[in-house]
């Protein structure tokens, strides 16, 4: 199939149905509209995988004239920043402003001092690692949009909200494929803009100060991403990604005064643009005061967008960091992403709420993975784009779970969740299942920590293998606690609790059901995952695929067979659950040691010891002074 | 005709025996300890063989239950322990078998909760923590261990040191089965650690709210977490029998002494110590094997 109509389909057509569903009057006009944009991507993005990898060029747009894209995006990407720059002036946020200018600027300078000859070049790649991330933006973010249909209905500002969503796709989809990175980077922006505007959904007091707070934070790691493309473009003469791997780098004479080494400095600004649109540490604040926004937003935004760019962006620059001799720069971004996992996940323990919990553990994985990206072998990059897949499916599945227990019980608190499962079976047990996932072998999240802990004891240097063992440990243990114990609260029942008559908004629940299924299915499939779409550069030496001896994954130091184990525990949770009869004669109030009353049960949070109040004033000063080791560890 | 050399006695009979054998070797053990406790006490105790007993005993008692979910938790609980005692006999890899005995704890944690009593709501809490006490440094030993044999593979412990095969994990790794021993009476759910269980204050934790046969599946459960654990000890002299065996009592020995000898602590006071000692013994063994470069990259 031709691939240029592929990617408008998954580029062009959710924002064309977004325009189309803001114009049309009424709910359900809109409602239908949004349904056929989640079938038209889901299928799009199937054909993709179908289709295969490909190279694409896109120079011009005829519609009646022949218009250079390039132009056409140039003009948006100033657009773009006047936007920012209007909002800035308008919520009175002079951070926002003065960032917006710089990036103005640079941004300028970029177009008209730097920008190398107007060669052609590749504009659009579809590879193993695109196909990959497609997969994710459009099935998962179909599933949210499917599920914000029940979600949002009585919103006022429904419209807006529904553009903005099937934009954010389009544009997320837009910028896994780009090549040249001044497009990258106006896609970049795009993501910032429409999470901003998301964010201030509800347009009170806390979203605006939050959407504030995500807005300079993104434009920050917006101007180190332009810094970087301003660089690469000076020292690699060169601004398609897929060049680099060949290019021949010099330093600039106007650069002339900085070592040698300084070579891999536009990748260290990179990593610092994608730190921020992960919220790894010192940026973690944007992401968990994002959660005033609606909870299809978070989720979007969690699993299968923005936070996943930053991320992606990561595992691209992985390569080449090692093809230009940046070994220190991988050890530091192991450390930053190592720090962000472990103290996250300490984090995340001390919370109540549970969108703050799933916020803090989200901001974590992304420092689990960042930290393979860092470790930076070939098991440890196939262990990051597997943990990329399986936690954007479970952390979708259960930031939709907290919607939809939020509009049963009207709290967000997981203390308020006791019990839940005698009110809301089904979505109680998805629940469930879905914080199972993030713990436990043998499910996706699992196969990822397993290969990251044996790509970490492969660091050549032992020292930093035992950091990175210690980060990958006390982070996993953390995760195990937080879970485990939100698990436990929603299981809570007394004897003889019956369920009431359930209500059922299908719209919600038939996404919960489809993910809960995805996460099994994902598993049972990793080893046909691991040999079709994870294709790594030649650099590494090998492919992930060596892992695969029949249905079991085995590398150097040790084997895991995710199917038979999936099978295994499914068989150990099934055998209780079909022969345990329960006789309503023996059932009996909690004997609870003779005490006789309803106890009152909770706490355990330890807040005056790991609350965000204690941590957060060693944690930030931590993250920041990381960054600079990060400059330093390029420019020394 | 098979001779004893067959591989296949040693891969698929042997450890197919043993996992049957295991939770009357655990059961047993947990009745000498019994009886030895008793007679440190000066009391006549129990007959060795009581903790079956008990076990037949609550088979044949009416069941008093609050819930389905914390049945379905108990018997997962047993047959994920049953699972990674089979994985460690089977010699899968050591990774994944500690993460398994791992889940067996989640499940006993869910099954805890899953009960609105107070006890064993309080019990799940404090076998988490405890969880987040000992699993640190087993993993870490794991990871020694990988760096010792170069592989996370239990057969690896018997070949890293072809063709001389004679160098035990216990001379390169002393300080690591130190680590060991120190988080055993977590493990075995013994004084001065027995925290969750603190059958004094929380009357049994987690598993307060069993009855009959529930229960009795939950004690099967830990006769094979005894097994377990100490099998597990025994890795570090593989390369002899005799040793091998002894190694497993000492640390039996080991963990009823200490229980007798010791208060329950705090948790925190268990965090601090099991951290500190731990991660100390495990740093110095690190030190010295990478000193004498007795490690595998």
């Amino acid at each position: 199939m031709d691939g240029l109509l592929l990617l408008s389909l998954t580029v062009l057509v959710p924002v064309l149905f977004g325009i189309i569903s803001y114009l049309v009057p009424g709910y359900n006009l809109k409602k239908y509209a949004v349904i056929l944009c989640a079938l038209v991507l889901s299928v799009a993005s199937l054909l993709i995988l179908y289709n295969g990898p490909q190279n694409l060029t896109v120079e011009s747009i005829n519609i009646g004239m022949s218009l250079p894209v390039s132009t056409i995006i140039i003009a948006l990407d100033f657009l773009l920043l006047l936007v920012f720059l209007y909002f800035g002036y308008k919520d009175r946020e002079y951070k926002v402003l003065g960032l917006a200018v710089l990036q103005l600027a640079l941004l300028a300078y970029l177009e008209l001092f730097v920008a190398g000859g107007e060669e052609a070049g590749i504009t659009f790649v579809i590879d193993d690692l695109s196909i990959v991330m497609c997969l994710i933006v459009s099935l998962i973010g179909s599933l949210i949009l499917l599920y914000s249909i029940g979600y949002m209905k009585g919103d006022k500002n429904v419209s807006s909200f529904f553009l903005i969503m099937m934009v954010f796709l389009g544009d997320m989809n837009a910028l896994i494929f780009a090549n040249d990175l001044t497009w990258l980077f106006f896609f970049w922006e795009g993501t910032t803009l429409c999470s901003f505007l998301l964010i201030r959904h509800y347009r009170d007091e806390p979203s605006i100060k939050a959407s504030d707070r995500a807005l300079w934070m993104n434009l920050l790691g917006g101007i180190a991403l332009v810094c970087g493309i301003i660089l690469i473009e000076m020292m690699y003469n060169t601004r398609f990604l897929s060049e680099l791997f060949t290019a021949q780098a010099t330093m600039p004479g106007a650069l002339s005064f900085l070592p040698a080494a300084a070579i891999i400095l536009p990748f260290a600004f990179m990593a610092v643009g994608a730190f921020t649109k992960s919220a790894l540490m010192p940026f973690n604040s944007w992401l968990t005061g994002a959660m005033v926004a609606p909870t299809p937003v978070s989720a979007l935004l969690h699993s299968s967008t923005m936070v996943n760019a930053g991320v992606y962006m990561l595992i691209r620059i992985a390569p080449l960091i090692l093809i230009f001799g940046g070994g220190l720069l991988s050890t530091v971004i192991t450390i930053v992403g190592g720090f962000s996992f472990m103290f996250c996940a300490l984090l995340a323990l001390s919370q109540t709420d549970s969108k703050r919990i799933l916020a803090y553990s989200t901001i974590s994985y992304l420092g689990l993975i960042a930290m393979c990206t860092g470790i930076n072998t070939w098991l440890a990059i196939t262990a990051a784009v597997a943990l990329l897949v399986f936690h954007a499916v479970s952390k979708g599945l259960l930031f939709l779970c907290v919607g939809e227990i939020t509009h049963i019980i009207g709290s967000r608190d997981i203390e308020q969740m006791q019990g839940l499962i005698a009110k809301a079976p089904l979505v109680t047990v998805i629940t469930v299942i879905g914080l199972i996932s993030l713990m436990a072998p043998p499910f996706g999240i699992f196969v990822g920590k397993w290969l990251a802990f044996q790509s970490a004891s492969t660091f050549t240097q032992i020292g930093w293998s035992l950091v990175a063992i210690f980060f990958i440990i006390f982070g996993s243990i953390f995760s195990v606690f937080y879970y485990s114990r939100w698990a436990g609260k929603l299981l809570a029942t007394k004897p003889a609790e019956t369920a009431p008559p359930a209500h059922h908004d299908w719209y919600m629940e038939i996404p919960l059901i489809i993910l809960a299924a995805g996460i099994f299915v994902s598993v049972a499939l990793t080893t046909i995952f691991f040999t079709q779409l994870i294709d790594l550069p030649d650099i590494y030496g090998q492919e992930p695929g060596g892992l695969v001896v029949g249905e079991v994954l085995r590398s150097a130091f040790g084997g895991f067979s995710p199917l038979m184990f999936l099978i295994l525990f499914i068989v150990i949770l099934l055998i209780p659950i079909l022969i345990i009869r329960v006789p309503k004669t023996s059932l009996t109030p909690t004997y609870s040691c003779g005490t006789g009353k309803e106890p009152d049960i909770g706490g355990g949070y330890f807040e005056t010891l790991i609350g965000e109040s204690k941590l957060l004033k060693y944690l930030n000063p931590i993250g920041i002074l990381l960054l600079a080791i990060l400059f330093l560890a390029v420019l020394l | 005709m098979i001779t004893l050399d067959d591989p296949i006695i040693w891969k698929i009979a042997f450890p197919a025996v043993m996992l049957i054998l295991a939770p009357i070797i655990g059961g047993l053990l947990i009745g000498i300890d019994r009886k030895l406790t008793a007679r440190l006490q000066n009391r006549a105790g129990p007959p060795i063989v009581q903790p079956f007993y008990d076990v037949l005993k609550l088979f044949g008692k009416e069941d008093k239950i609050v819930n389905k979910t914390y049945l379905v938790f108990a018997v997962a609980y047993l047959l994920t322990v049953v699972l990674s005692t089979g994985l460690l006999l089977f010699h899968y890899d050591l990774l994944v078998i500690t993460f398994m005995f791992g889940l067996s704890f989640i499940f006993l944690v869910l099954a805890g909760y899953s009960v609105r009593s107070q006890f064993s709501y309080v019990g799940s809490n404090r076998e988490l923590l405890q969880m987040l006490t000992y699993e640190p440094i087993l993993l870490l030993v794991v990871f020694l261990d990988r760096l010792v044999t170069g592989s996370f593979q239990i057969d690896a412990i018997w070949s890293f040191t072809e063709p001389a095969k004679t160098e035990p994990l216990l001379y390169t790794l002393p300080l690591a089965l130190l680590a060991l021993f120190l988080i055993l009476p977590i493990q075995l759910r013994k004084s001065p650690y027995d925290i969750a269980e603190a059958h004094q204050e929380i009357a049994q934790g987690p598993v307060t709210e069993y009855t009959g046969k529930f229960l009795g599946l939950v004690t099967i459960a830990h006769f094979y977490e005894v097994f377990f654990v100490l099998w597990f000890i025994g890795l570090y002299f593989v390369q002899n029998w005799a040793v091998r065996i002894g190694l497993m009592a000492l640390a039996f020995l080991f963990s009823i002494v200490i229980d007798n000898v010791t208060a329950r602590l705090r948790v925190d006071q268990m965090i601090r110590q099991v951290y500190i000692i731990g991660l100390l013994l495990i740093i110095v063994n690190l030190a010295y094997i990478l000193i004498t470069g007795k490690w595998i990259a």
